[in-house]
């Protein structure tokens, strides 16, 4: 049976995963940093240390995301966009609207009951909606990223983010903390902002039930709360929802493997 | 990168686009540098004749716009093509600010007229297309207007407005056409017959001199002759494989637009070319090639986009901004004849007409896909963006993809990500 593997380089994270068949054998996610050549490789090697294994028993490799190509040790590209659907129809069968909340940017993606895309959105312009907003308004707010979920949750009357840019919106909770506003109703109120942008792109694409969101953000319960609320929807989180672009780089690399020794 | 590509590089920005352009009429600077640089910096095929003549055609029009001045002849900031023939009619040259802007773009040079204007004020949200000028005026790196011409709404609304503050920056007087927005109403050919007339009033006072009929005449005889040879080059990429790239085919309209005299020669040789590639069966990427009909402007400053597509095994067969400007002018009663051409161009009007125009070229153009580069702060082009896709996906049953970005600003395009929903989008589509 062919190891296989999947290397997603996005602008936050870099993810690696073994796939032996259809079997999981390691993963690994690491921060980009400033090098994405380097984090494709560090993140691979982790993930072959973790597996037991060596490079020359990997018998096909696809990269995806951002940084995809900077991976040399890649047989193949394929946007994060197509390995997405690929690997959330792995996990789920039955998911026909995906979205993704990553680092840089956030994805709507439909795909029919093969799992092969036939639509898809992304945010324009600039980075509100995405995991970066979170990252500068947890740093305003002097918290934790990982805490800004659970805080959000205790809120009952979320403040009002108006700005759509990152910089002005840091700006508008820096003077809501002065005015005394309380530190959750911000964090809601952030958490609102970013879904209201997520919503309003997932609409470009329609929306239908079979929803699971992933990337970096979904980890966050504040966001994925106010997003269920927006869209009327329950959505399922994968156990790990920062690796699915990678697994279906993998299964690709899968399929691609098998053609090669056809 | 080759040695008249470095040195067109450096030299434009350097000199600036009336200094460069000073080179057309000088046979060695124009055949050796000018002709070289154009398609070397836009990427034109070079094994097409015609892209040298189209390059060099267009090098000395934009001189004589620089050197009009000198030459003792007038000349009008046009936004659109439905008056160029009243216009060479008066001996006026007819200048286009939005094709000069594109130009600028695609030599790497379109950014600091546009931050110039921003310095003065102008939001960076703003149209592109009207920043352009502005700056561009500011930086004495444009013809100077002797007079403007606003032809609203036809295909922008905010041209008039727009018109006026150039008014304000070049002291060219303004004239407006109005346009009527319902193109089908019984009276609109009338009210517009009257606004050509009116026009036709402003330029007699304006240059001192009564209308030629019978020169009119002959410029439409021969602007329908262009727009004939022009429309069949166009028709010629329906064949598969498709004869010419996306970029040489959208490029190729910019004659038209700007109604170049000789415009119709070149069109011939244009034709000529490609009927010989056909019978050859020389063609872009394969017969398989994924065929797709690019609606709004095409990116100037990154235009290698045609290029990449291709690399990705799909090719731009037709446009919609290069399908809208070969519209025929009866001769038997020239004044009816402009006002239809204008009235009928699918620029001019609402929605429902474009997205017609959008699922006749898809359906003529056997299109697998299109590709929808909404411009930020346009309306006319964002707006129905999710229209026009609903409709093609209705009817035809093929996808668009929809992204926003400037076509004449680098600053307000996310190549990164451009790149990988274009290639998600392809992907999708194998």
């Amino acid at each position: 049976m062919d190891i296989v593997a999947g290397v997603d380089i996005g602008s936050v994270s870099t993810e690696a995963l073994l796939l032996k068949g259809d079997r999981m054998m390691a993963y690994s996610i690491i921060p980009t940093g400033s090098n994405s050549k380097k984090a494709g490789e560090s993140a691979m090697n982790e993930t072959l240390a973790k597996a037991n294994m060596k490079f020359k028993d990997i018998d096909y490799v696809v990269a995806t995301g951002y940084g995809r190509i900077s991976v040399p040790f890649a047989n193949e590209k394929i946007t994060e966009i197509t390995c997405h659907a690929k690997g959330a129809h792995f996990l789920f069968p039955k998911v026909r609207t995906i979205i993704d909340i990553g680092g840089q940017d956030s994805k709507a993606i439909r795909v029919d009951s093969s799992g092969n895309v036939f639509d898809f959105a992304m945010n324009d312009k600039c980075a509100a909606g995405t995991g970066r907003f979170l990252e500068v308004m947890s740093r305003a707010l002097d918290i934790k990223l990982d805490d800004v979920g659970k805080i959000s949750l205790k809120s009952k009357n979320p403040a009002k983010i108006s700005s759509m840019c990152t910089v002005f919106a840091e700006s508008e909770v820096v003077s809501l903390v002065a005015e005394g506003t309380s530190q959750k109703d911000i964090v809601s109120g952030i958490c609102d902002a970013i879904s209201s942008r997520i919503a309003a792109m997932v609409s470009r694409v329609g929306i239908e039930p079979g929803l699971i969101i992933s990337g970096g953000v979904a980890k966050n319960l504040g966001v994925v709360k106010a997003l269920e609320n927006k869209l009327d929807l329950n959505a399922t989180i994968p156990k790990e929802p920062q690796i699915v672009v990678a697994l279906g780089a993998a299964l690709l690399a899968g399929e691609k493997s098998k053609g090669c020794y056809e | 990168m080759s040695i008249v590509e470095s040195v067109a590089e450096s030299l434009i920005p350097k000199l600036g686009m009336r200094r460069v352009l000073s080179m057309a009429g000088n046979p060695l600077l124009e055949s050796v540098l000018l002709t070289n640089m154009t398609l070397e910096l836009f990427g034109f095929d070079k094994e097409l004749k015609s892209n040298e003549k189209l390059a060099k055609s267009m090098a000395r029009y934009l001189n004589s716009c620089f050197n009009a001045k000198q030459e003792q002849k007038k000349l009008a900031w046009s936004h659109s093509q439905p008056l160029g023939e009243i216009l060479s009619a008066f001996e006026i040259l007819s200048f286009s600010p939005p094709v000069f802007a594109t130009i600028c773009a695609g030599n790497g040079i379109g950014t600091r007229a546009l931050e110039r204007a921003e310095s003065y004020g102008f939001s960076r949200d703003s149209c592109s297309f009207n920043r352009h000028p502005v700056g561009a005026y500011l930086l004495k790196d444009i013809p100077i207007p002797d007079i403007l011409i606003s032809n609203m709404p036809f295909s922008c609304a905010a041209e008039g407005k727009c018109s006026e503050v150039l008014n304000y920056f070049t002291g060219a007087p303004v004239h407006h056409i109005n346009t009527p927005f319902r193109y089908n109403d019984p009276d609109a050919i009338e009210f517009l017959k009257e606004e050509l007339l009116r026009l036709i009033d402003v330029f007699e006072k304006f240059t001192g001199k009564e209308l030629d009929y019978e020169k009119l005449k002959s410029i439409v005889k021969e602007s329908n002759e262009a727009a004939k040879y022009c429309k069949h080059s166009l028709e010629l990429r329906k064949v598969r494989p498709v004869p010419i790239s996306g970029l040489d085919g959208a490029a190729s309209i910019v004659p038209m637009q700007a109604t170049l005299k000789g415009s119709a020669s070149f069109y011939k040789e244009r034709c000529d070319e490609l009927e010989l590639r056909i019978k050859e069966g020389i063609g872009i990427g394969g017969e398989d090639a994924i065929r797709l009909m690019w609606l709004v402007i095409p990116p100037a400053h990154h235009i290698d986009i045609f290029k990449d597509l291709e690399k990705l095994g799909a090719v731009a067969v037709c446009e919609e901004v290069s399908s809208v400007w070969c519209g025929m002018i009866e001769v038997k009663d020239i004044i009816d004849g402009l006002a239809k051409r204008y009235l009928e161009n699918p620029f001019n009007g609402n929605l429902e007409k474009r997205i017609k125009h959008a699922i006749e070229m898809a359906k003529e153009y056997e299109v697998d896909a299109a590709i929808h580069n909404s411009i930020w702060g346009c309306p006319q082009s964002s707006s129905g963006a999710i229209a026009i896709k609903d409709a093609l996906k209705e009817e035809l049953g093929i996808p668009t993809l929809v992204f926003d970005g400037d076509p004449i600003d680098p600053r307000d395009y996310a190549q990164g990500q451009i790149r990988t929903r274009i290639e998600a989008f392809i992907e999708m589509l194998r």
